[in-house]
């Protein structure tokens, strides 16, 4: 893989589902994006730049994903909210084996239940995709949070 | 004290809170003076933080900003970090390594026991301008806090007046923080939180163990602290500190079921995770206990969930809102599959925390709805009234009672007459 022009399209669009299912609140849709195998972690990019292993959220395998769907969904509280995720400058990296190694940035807004918005969090994603059965899937997610100083609480993920 | 700040009391045993002392203005500046400044001792850093000489590390007390640094000779020196000519932050980096700070306004320089170094062109320029004859360079230096570390982990104070770190802390939590910190440890990274709500909201929090299995669902849904675990709190001789416990797997299947029956989707006996790892607690210390929340008055949590190990610092933003400062650690000897395990029980707690996120949304509807209405009061009953003691139970929040006992103390609030 080299950046061709079709990969890149694929990339757009699977980048294009996982906003609009968040968005959307479809954890299900979204969780389907992702590969059997894969990881889904929130970073704080002061971590990251201290060299620090801690994350914010860390599932590093699909079981540990599933589970926090479930839990969002039967155990904790959280603030009542919509998400709005907006993309940009979708980049693919270098060639690394049979995965499209791709980056983007994200701004996430939240909107409370009087119709308020805020930005909630910015930042990059970094992913890993590779094709199953046909479909482009997400092997690695991994959110490098420039907002580390979390808003309330991180809930959803982003 | 002055009519501005007065709070009402109804109960002597603290058994009633003036939302007052949460929302107003007025008590949040006094807060400043007497609690912050005053006699007690705040927690600033872990030494693990600053382990080589001129490293340094920003931090908060309360809301006056400190800078925490470690000298050539390798001690710790806390200092205000605001620059004695005009006020200026001084060190706008958040960490580092330096051997002196200097203020970018007009370059007055210090070192790290916060004296005055240099001042630029101080003799002028052709013998016009500069500092006056009788200048005192000597006599100006930067607001030092007096420092003592204990386990490693770094407390200061502004007052004179404080009493010795090891009798503030008291043995009960001396015990704690030899616990916890037996042996050298290993930074593993931060985590932040912003909350829109009063700092004591959250100290309130800390010292309320019977919400644990209630409020944050994960823990009852999967039994890793249901309210009917064994477990307690215990509490300084003044009350002012807390540490709350259980003991995972030591659960009373019938005050469960009893318990647990009036919730809603609190507990559901066949819920279980896919991947039970974050929930597997590896033994590290010579006794039952898997869980411990432990709360010093005034700003700091320590936190053993199962392998999770960490500080949280509260960092005042006004009245109205708090930083919560999560500094997570594992032990130095800890093996790769140790290490592992403990950062996925990262995902326990925190603001993204399986059983803490919920922390976040109740202070802030709290603070929101006592706002409306600040004349009148929390009830604190539960655990019993009257004197302010240890509890063998996690259906408790008698510790809450200690707090405000000694806030009241601390701040010097005239108390009203019982009116029960």
């Amino acid at each position: 893989m080299s950046g061709s022009r079709d990969d890149l399209a694929a990339v757009q669009a699977l980048y294009a589902q996982y906003a609009r299912h968040l968005d959307d609140n479809a954890l299900q849709a979204w969780f389907e994006l992702f590969a059997d195998e894969c990881e889904y972690r929130v970073v704080p990019r002061e971590n990251v730049e201290q060299g620090l292993p801690l994350a914010l959220i860390d599932c590093t395998n699909r079981r540990m994903l599933a589970d926090r769907i479930v839990s969002l969904k039967e155990a904790n509280f959280f603030n009542v909210h919509y998400s709005r995720h907006i993309l940009s400058s979708i980049t693919l990296l270098a060639d690394a084996g049979s995965d499209i190694v791709s980056e983007a940035d994200y701004t996430a807004f939240q909107t409370d239940q009087e119709g308020v918005t805020r930005i909630f969090s910015v930042g990059r994603y970094q992913a890993s995709m590779r094709r199953e059965d046909g479909r482009l899937k997400l092997t690695r997610m991994t959110v490098v949070a420039d907002t580390y100083g979390i808003r309330t609480l991180l809930a959803i993920p982003i | 004290m002055d009519t501005k700040t007065h709070l009402v009391w109804p109960k002597a045993d603290f058994s009633r809170i003036p939302f007052k002392a949460y929302v107003d203005p007025h008590v949040y500046a006094l807060e400043r003076e007497r609690i912050f400044r005053g006699p007690v001792w705040s927690y600033l850093a872990l030494e693990i933080e600053l382990p080589a000489p001129n490293d340094f590390k920003v931090v908060e007390v309360g809301d006056l900003p400190v800078i925490v640094t470690r000298n050539a000779a390798g001690e710790i020196s806390a200092l205000l970090n605001r620059c004695a000519h005009r006020g200026t932050l001084l060190c706008r980096a958040e960490r580092g390594n330096a051997p002196s700070h200097t203020c970018v306004y007009h370059q007055w320089r210090y070192d790290l026991d916060g004296r005055l170094l240099s001042i630029p062109f101080s003799r002028g320029i052709n013998g016009k301008g500069g500092l006056p004859p009788d200048f005192d360079r000597d006599a100006i230096r930067l607001q030092r806090m007096r420092v003592a570390v204990y386990r490693g982990v770094i407390f200061g104070t502004f007052s004179d007046e404080t009493e010795p770190l090891e009798a503030f802390l008291g043995s009960a939590v001396l015990g704690e923080l030899d616990r916890l910190f037996h042996k050298p440890i290993r930074l593993l990274g931060y985590q932040r939180q912003r909350i829109a709500g009063n700092w004591k909201l959250y100290c309130d929090n800390a010292r309320d163990p019977n919400h644990g299995g209630l409020l944050h669902m994960f823990h009852a849904t999967f039994g890793l602290s249901r309210n009917s675990l064994k477990g307690g709190a215990r509490l300084d001789p003044k009350g002012r500190h807390n540490i709350s416990y259980s003991m995972i797997g030591k659960d009373d299947v019938a005050a469960k079921e009893s318990g647990y029956a009036s919730t809603q989707k609190v507990y559901q006996a066949d819920f279980q995770l896919r991947d039970s790892a974050v929930l597997k607690y590896k033994p590290e210390y010579p006794d039952d206990v898997s869980l411990v929340v432990m709360s010093l008055f005034p700003n700091v949590v320590f936190q053993q969930i199962m392998n999770s190990l960490c500080t949280r610092q509260i960092r005042l933003r006004g009245a109205g809102e708090f930083e919560l400062y999560w500094t997570y650690f594992g032990y130095a000897d800890d093996s790769p599959e140790m290490l592992e395990h403990r950062l996925l029980q990262g995902n326990l707690v925190g603001p993204g925390g399986y059983v803490s996120m919920e922390d976040g949304e109740a202070v802030e509807i709290v603070h929101r709805a006592i706002s409306i209405q600040p004349g009148a009061f929390a009830i604190v009953e539960i655990g019993g009234k009257g004197p302010i003691l240890d509890s063998d139970t996690l259906v408790t929040e008698v510790p809450i009672r200690g707090f405000w006992s000694y806030y009241h103390e601390v701040m010097e609030l005239d108390r009203s007459e019982d009116a029960s």
